[in-house]
């Protein structure tokens, strides 16, 4: 081996060192936007969790091929494929255990898959200064919005249960859904915490 | 800003509500199957996706614990509330259950008691030995059996339940308790016990 050819290895191993150090370092500054990600994708904090460890091993392995300048999207593709391919794991081995199961209890299964309002709130995905000024940001909206938003985020209503129980249409449940959530985007106060997403 | 820039600032906001709203959508959870595998695919190639269901998270998880936050800073004083609102609105409700809790208990006792002593009584016109294990539970049932009113007294406990008056009938005579005394004495001192024939040694 030359002293070039020495060099050369010299400098891919510093600058593999310096990538899987800037991934990692990168893993932990963006932990809880990883996090939060994945758990709109999962719907599910212990899968959450789960995916974005498996991020960081993935990242790591990977960091030679990052650029810095893309390194956040990078990262997030990366859980995105995390996320999909551990979901997609989750599905087949419940549904290979549900085969074992008799109706009772594959029922009950199913219904802890479904969705529900449990999975959207946790501690480490807002700070409470985000949650102080969203509250009140609900309290100036229009009763109606803020109800339906109440009815849908909060007790995990259907859309459709929403409409039933406040004995309006459909399409004017969704609209109150919509223009209730743009008003909280547009909110002054929220405006901070939106415009920057990690601050939320 | 002319008509056109205006028009096209309004077509991309609408643009970004529209992304904004679709990213909310899937995050919870109302696109069908296909939307979603549509919209995943989506955000692999689009970054400003997943930072849109990034925020949509964060703001599902606020509004979750905005209202979570507020129902438990009400708590205490609409508990309470609420407590006093039902007590007055159920008492009278209640007030019946109560006085018809009591005497369903007062009703059922009484058939109870009355049962056992409709079984007594039968039990009381049988021949069937009854075997008492408890003193308390023969006192219990000599009490009743000596409170019926049938005169057809045929078991063997008769004789327990007489009266007082009658029970200086069951005392033995002096006479008939020094004979008895004597015979013992005899068969402890002499072998001719087998001779009771003999009253010689009584007088």
């Amino acid at each position: 081996m030359t002293q070039d050819d020495s060099n050369r290895c010299e400098d891919e191993a510093k600058s593999q060192g310096f990538a899987r150090v800037m991934v990692q370092d990168a893993c932990v500054e963006w932990e809880t936007d990883l996090k939060g990600f994945l758990l709109g994708v999962l719907k599910s904090h212990h899968l959450a969790e789960d995916a974005y460890q498996r991020t960081v091993v993935r990242a790591i392995e990977a960091a030679q091929a990052v650029r810095t300048e893309t390194l956040r999207g990078w990262l997030f593709r990366i859980a995105l494929n995390e996320g999909r391919l551990l979901l997609r794991q989750r599905n087949q081995d419940a549904e290979l255990q549900a085969s074992f199961f008799d109706q009772g209890a594959r029922d009950q299964w199913e219904h802890q898959s479904s969705r529900g309002a449990q999975w959207i709130s946790g501690p480490e995905i807002v700070t409470s200064e985000a949650i102080e000024a969203i509250q009140q940001s609900l309290f100036r909206l229009p009763a109606e919005q803020q109800e339906v938003i109440r009815r849908r985020i909060y007790k995990d209503q259907t859309f459709a249960q929403i409409a039933e129980q406040m004995q309006s249409p459909l399409g004017t449940v969704l609209t109150w859904m919509r223009r209730g959530l743009l008003r909280l985007k547009q909110d002054s106060q929220l405006r901070a915490f939106v415009d920057d997403s990690t601050e939320l | 800003m002319n008509n056109s820039d205006l028009n096209e600032n309004t077509s991309l906001q609408s643009a970004d509500d529209a992304s904004e709203w679709l990213a909310m959508q899937y995050v919870l959870g109302e696109l069908s199957a296909e939307q979603v595998e549509r919209f995943e695919s989506a955000m692999a190639g689009n970054v400003a996706l997943c930072e849109l269901v990034l925020t949509a998270t964060k703001l599902s998880a606020g509004i979750a614990m905005a209202f979570e936050s507020q129902q438990s800073k009400a708590s205490p004083v609409s508990v309470r509330f609420e407590t006093v609102l039902a007590e007055k609105t159920v008492s009278p409700v209640l007030r019946e259950r109560q006085v018809f809790a009591r005497l369903s208990v007062f009703l059922a006792t009484s058939a109870m008691g009355l049962a056992v002593l409709t079984m007594m009584t039968l039990d009381h016109s049988r021949t069937s030995t009854i075997v008492l294990h408890d003193d308390a539970v023969a006192d219990a049932f000599a009490m009743l059996l000596g409170s019926s009113p049938s005169n057809d007294l045929n078991s063997e406990f008769d004789e327990f339940v007489e009266s007082e008056d009658t029970i200086s009938s069951l005392v033995a005579p002096e006479w008939l308790l020094t004979a008895v005394d004597l015979d013992a004495a005899a068969e402890l001192d002499d072998p001719q016990a087998d001779n009771p024939e003999d009253e010689s040694r009584i007088f």
